[in-house]
């Protein structure tokens, strides 16, 4: 369950903050391919951080109310870059 | 849950490494024999055991071959020139949805024959990186995340790193040995345990995680273009246009590179007006994996397009990639990986045979421990057989065999997967003795693949290691007598101690 949370709901959330980091950095300025390497090697760092606070910490509300955000910053993103462009 | 922090790392460092420590083993292990794929292939293929030639290669010698798959309206035609550990020059072409591919020897130009085998560059590098099944890529992945996760927790759990440097205590309990080698590998080798399993994700970055690309290119091909102006039309007109010299445009290559030489060059669309040229640059040189091309005009020869050097986080990443890749040249630092290699197998291996010797007392017959055990011979020992299994069976099968619709090339990988699957089953059924039969069975296999190639090529030991040309194949036999000793007297010393318990 705790496992199932962690890989899924980790993955999903890194991959949302990916996707806004990127749209964001590219709106800042950045090139679009500069954004998306940087990007790749940070989305590694986050998503492992993120599993290992779903097993360190005690109650999972927490982690549970980030991951919901994170996903939804990269939906609202997604959604105001795509219709932007 | 675990109270607190370090208890709960301990635990996620415990299951994590339970259940995913197979798929890292085996990725590991793949990936250390793929430190020296080609030379595993001139093991595997004994007929492209050949001098290099010294002489500078000449592209346009191989203008026939051009022609011949501009008349076949190929896609695509490539020559990749020989190297200092690839001695064979490789030709490659499309046509239609086919592949062809042919080793062509470069001091005579004839094609080699079939070799029958996909080899170490065909089988063992994918194995790596794929697991050689559908989505495989994900499952390495999976891996490799839960490998960070178990150097991270690894961490925390332990007390003390810098004692670990020195401590080594064979003379201890088992338990004990076992845990200090785990930890001495585990420590050791933890810079390269991070980078490489770090880079090794960001290469599939782009697969892993699609969102980034996504956000900012909503048509891929539009973001690709971005920084490379290369397009290349359809062959719509088959106008068939005269080629320029191919050696002219290597010469051309290399003063805009400086020094460095094309390491292939790619026709794409040979023989009609919508015809392109690709200078690949050779990577030997340096560690960030550049893969520099240069576009040309097959009709005069002039430079059209050139890659924009990197920016710096691009350069970053390909570096990355490059550590992780090895294109770069250099015996020593190639020898260094191929032992980091060694020493993370050696922490996953050791890591399984400490959870299974602290309770094995306690738990020895229960299903659960013995479905652990069975596994974890499969996964360690059982690799390593069908490995070596993999290799005996490239030297006992006759060339141009057909087995039930299946080539030898298949053959040998069904040779591997089958007693891959044997091993695991040994496991199940034998608990506690799989280790000292499958220790010996790796040294007989080992001793084995030694003797079938010196009866198989006429290229023993002695001889290998005079000849300069033959040094892989040398290194290759030297390293499969001592890893086949190895085996052999962990087998004879676990018998040893398995009888002196039983006295007890």
């Amino acid at each position: 369950m705790r496992t199932a949370f962690a890989v899924g709901g980790g993955y999903l959330a890194a991959s949302g903050a990916f996707g806004s980091f990127c749209t964001l950095s590219v709106v800042a300025g950045m090139r679009r391919s500069e954004a998306v390497a940087l990007g790749t090697m940070l989305v590694f760092v986050l998503y492992l951080i993120l599993i290992l606070w779903v097993f360190a910490v005690g109650a999972l509300w927490r982690p549970c109310f980030v991951f919901m955000l994170m996903i939804a910053v990269g939906y609202i993103t997604a959604f105001y870059s795509g219709s932007g462009s | 849950m675990e109270p607190d922090f370090r208890r709960s790392m301990g635990w996620l460092h415990t299951w994590a490494g339970l259940v995913l420590g197979g798929v890292l083993f085996a990725i590991f292990w793949m990936g250390t024999l793929s430190v020296f794929d080609k030379e595993i292939d001139l093991w595997m293929k004994p007929a492209t055991r050949m001098v290099s030639s010294d002489h500078a290669l000449s592209f346009d010698a191989f203008r026939s071959s051009l022609e011949e798959a501009s008349r076949l309206k190929a896609s695509f035609w490539a020559i990749t020139l020989p190297n200092e550990r690839d001695p064979v020059l490789h030709i490659r072409l499309r046509v239609g949805a086919r592949f062809h591919n042919h080793d062509v020897n470069p001091s005579t130009g004839r094609d080699l024959p079939d070799p029958g085998t996909l080899g170490a560059s065909g089988f063992i590098y994918p194995f790596h990186y794929s697991l050689r099944f559908r989505l495989g890529e994900w499952l390495v992945g999976l891996a490799g995340m839960a490998m960070l996760v178990l150097c991270v927790s690894g961490i925390v759990i332990h007390r003390k790193i810098f004692v670990d440097f020195f401590t080594f205590r064979p003379e201890k309990k088992p338990g004990r040995m076992l845990l200090d080698l785990h930890n001495v590998a585990g420590v050791l080798g933890l810079p390269f345990h991070i980078a490489l399993t770090f880079s090794g994700l960001v290469i599939f970055g782009a697969v892993y995680f699609p969102s980034g690309t996504h956000a900012v290119c909503p048509h891929e091909r539009a973001c690709s273009d971005e920084d490379i102006k290369v397009s290349l039309p359809t062959p719509s007109e088959k106008l068939v246009v005269p080629f320029t010299s191919l050696d002219e445009i290597a010469v051309k290559a290399r003063s805009v590179w400086g020094h460095d030489f094309p390491e292939s060059i790619i026709v794409f669309n040979p023989g009609t007006s919508a015809s392109r040229i690709r200078v690949l640059r050779s990577d030997r040189n340096q560690v960030v994996f550049l893969a520099d091309k240069l576009v040309f005009d097959p009709t005069d020869g002039h430079l059209l397009s050139r890659q924009p050097p990197l920016r710096p986080i691009a350069r970053t990443e390909r570096f990355l990639t490059g550590l992780h890749l090895i294109r770069f040249q250099n015996w020593p630092l190639r020898w260094l990986y191929f032992a980091s290699g060694l020493g993370s197998c050696v922490m996953i291996a050791t890591g399984f045979f400490f959870w299974l010797n602290a309770r094995r007392r306690k738990q020895g017959v229960a299903f659960g421990f013995r479905l652990v055990e069975g596994m974890a011979a499969g996964s360690v020992t059982g690799i390593v057989i069908a490995t070596l299994a993999f290799f005996v069976a490239n030297r006992l099968l006759p060339l141009g065999v057909n087995f039930a619709g299946y080539d030898r090339a298949a053959l040998e990988v069904w040779a591997f997967y089958f007693v891959w699957l044997a091993t695991f089953a040994h496991g199940w059924l034998r608990p506690r003795r799989v280790w000292i039969e499958q220790s010996l069975t790796v040294g007989g296999f080992a001793l084995g693949a030694v003797l079938l190639n010196w009866l198989t090529t006429s290229d023993p030991l002695w001889r290998t290691f005079l000849l300069r040309y033959l040094w892989p194949v040398a290194g290759m036999d030297t390293l499969l007598l001592l890893g086949g000793g190895v085996a052999f007297w962990t087998g004879s010393s676990l018998a040893r101690r398995a009888r002196e318990t039983a006295y007890d």
